[in-house]
């Protein structure tokens, strides 16, 4: 084999694996819109007063998880590392809600300066994935 | 020293195989629809090649229901991503010049 063809042959191999790596973007999109649905829920069970606005958005939050699940099982491409990626953001914003939700239910109801501050600390890990999968799907150059 | 051409792996070496194993190491897993559009190659090309592929060990088959439809999976084993990265610096070292003088 020759330099060029070897050259040539990286060259095709890189160009199809940023292909493929592009077609793992969509998990970015999946953790922007669970962050800001995380963002909704924990305002709405921190300040909203109990009745129909918090009922809702916790529904709509609910039904919007089970769809992005539904739709992240229908994807084309499961990203490199995807099973640790999403468990890790699972477990980071499983943590973060826990603790906004028991101690501000227990100390600080209707207080937005615990509330606000924690509502978007339960979006970091996700949004963190997200900037994480934009910067890395784009693929080798 | 050897040449680098000595470590080619003489199972990605094909064009084809080496494009699908280079699709398959940007993903965990991906479906052969996509790997069979990103390659651009057609459905029996690619079964051929995968066939080859996981005879080898470098490749994993899965199938997976989506409603009533019924897709495949591909992903790269251990042992295929090891012989891709293998075979990439194999390529690399030829690609800048270095090691034994080519003899054909």
């Amino acid at each position: 084999m020759r330099e060029d063809e070897a050259r040539d042959a990286l060259e095709r191999a890189g160009s199809v694996e940023n292909r493929v790596r592009r077609g793992g973007r969509w998990l970015a999109g999946y953790c922007a819109l669970y962050g800001t649905g995380s963002i909704a829920v924990v305002l709405a069970v921190g300040l909203a007063p109990h009745g129909p606005l918090r009922t809702g958005v916790f529904a709509v939050f609910m039904v919007m998880v089970v769809v992005l699940v539904v739709w992240a099982a229908t994807r084309p491409v499961k990203p490199r590392g995807f099973a640790w990626l999403h468990t890790g953001m699972i477990a980071g914003w499983a943590v973060l809600y826990t603790v906004a939700l028991n101690v501000g239910l227990r100390a600080f109801p209707g207080d937005p300066a615990w509330w606000v501050p924690m509502a978007v600390a339960t979006a970091v890990p996700p949004w963190v994935l997200a900037a994480y999968m934009l910067r890395t799907s784009g693929g080798r150059a | 020293m050897k040449h680098p051409r000595s470590r080619l792996d003489e199972v990605i070496h094909s064009p084809v195989r080496f494009s699908v194993v280079a699709a398959l190491a940007g993903a965990d897993q991906a479906e052969f629809r996509f790997v069979r559009d990103a390659v651009e190659v057609s459905d029996s090309q690619l079964s051929k090649q995968v066939s080859v592929l996981e005879k080898a060990g470098y490749v994993k088959v899965g199938k997976f229901a989506v409603g009533r439809r019924t897709r495949t999976s591909l992903s790269l084993t251990p042992e295929g991503r090891a012989a891709f990265d293998a075979h990439v610096r194999a390529l690399r070292e030829i690609a800048e010049g270095s090691g034994a003088p080519d003899q054909g």
